[in-house]
């Protein structure tokens, strides 16, 4: 169950990157897996109106995304083995995370077969650590940081 | 504990030898299923498991649950004989400071955690950067899968690609320089949470009191 939600939420926000990225005029590109010892840790994904597919490019490519992840992840400071330093509680990043797809807090209490009142005192936990004014604020940060 | 075995020491380990090219063949063509290595005899030997060869073996209580291989490049060697197109971007590296890191493995039952292999693979990669620190090797090529990257630039190593990479057994496989020092082995210590040095210091006492 956990799972099948956390894969239909993973799938919708896909979608929306694809959309996104078809705004920006970034119709074709090239995807990167970051494929560990330890199994998947993340996509890298390259785009742009005419990319190079060539297979020698791809292959550089390749070898330029997984050199790009290690960056990006010594920079942020969480390791690579899926370890992210993360300061929010599974519940509250259940909560932001279902605030991000629209939904109200009756609708996450329905879901998450929580009270109204437990969803609403998670986000105000959730704004606390985060340090945010608002929901959205909230959502936006935790969504910056990579908690949902 | 690592054991470092060269032709000068190998006398006093045949058997441990033995016993790890038997492991080699249960890793490499039991496990992984690397056909062109499968030996009839059950020992997965190839043409650089030769007098100039160092092993790196992880003993823990007279058994065998890792190792890995050097071989210096100014010999023949895995990337000189049978994959040097794969550095063909910046060229293979050649020097009496350089040696070629091949086969590093652990047995089955000692892979958990960190990054797979937990304490053992770090023990073997750090007996591998010991061994090379005390005699003046600066720099290690390998032929590594691309999904050894994440580990690698995990524990702060500087990895240079020699070429693009290709798909070597069904996995895509980088040539790549390794320049080593101080630096990167306090970065493996921290990263597998080792402390002190993983080679022994008096191997011949060791090995015979494993014996004992």
């Amino acid at each position: 169950m956990v799972a099948s939600s956390v894969r239909r939420r993973a799938f919708a926000r896909a979608a929306e990157v694809v959309n996104v990225a078809r705004e920006f005029g970034l119709d074709h590109g090239f995807l990167v897996p970051i494929v560990a010892s330890i199994g998947f840790q993340a996509c890298v994904t390259m785009a742009g109106e005419r990319p190079n597919c060539e297979p020698r490019a791809k292959r550089a490519l390749h070898l330029i995304g997984m050199y790009a992840h290690a960056r990006c992840t010594a920079l942020i400071g969480c390791e690579s083995d899926g370890q992210r330093r993360r300061i929010l509680s599974e519940r509250e990043r259940d909560v932001l995370a279902w605030s991000a797809e629209g939904k109200s807090s009756w609708e996450i209490a329905t879901i998450l077969g929580l009270s109204e009142r437990t969803v609403n005192w998670h986000v105000e936990q959730a704004k606390k650590k985060l340090d945010a004014v608002t929901r959205t604020q909230a959502v936006i940060k935790a969504l910056r940081s990579g908690e949902i | 504990m690592i054991h470092v075995v060269t032709s000068a020491n190998r006398h006093f380990y045949e058997s441990e030898l033995l016993t790890h090219f038997r492991l080699r063949h249960e890793v490499y063509v039991a496990e992984r299923n690397w056909k062109e290595l499968e030996r009839a005899d059950g020992l997965e030997r190839d043409q650089f498991d030769n007098q100039v060869a160092t092993y790196i073996l992880a003993i823990d209580k007279a058994e065998i649950v890792g190792g890995s291989r050097l071989i210096p490049t100014t010999h023949p060697h895995l990337l000189s004989e049978v994959f040097p197109h794969l550095a063909s971007v910046r060229g293979l590296p050649r020097a009496a400071d350089t040696y070629e890191w091949t086969r590093m493995f652990v047995i089955k039952s000692r892979r958990e955690g960190r990054m797979m292999g937990g304490q053992t693979r770090g023990m073997v990669i750090c007996g591998v950067l010991e061994h090379c620190l005390d005699n003046g090797i600066g720099d290690l090529t390998a032929l590594v899968e691309m999904f050894w990257l994440p580990l690698f630039h995990a524990m702060g190593w500087k990895l240079i690609p020699l070429g693009l990479p290709e798909l070597i057994s069904g996995e895509w496989s980088v040539a790549v320089k390794m320049p080593i020092d101080k630096t990167t082995l306090e970065s493996t210590r921290a990263f597998h949470g080792i402390t002190g040095r993983a080679v022994v210091a008096n191997q011949l006492a060791s090995v015979a009191g494993t014996a004992a």
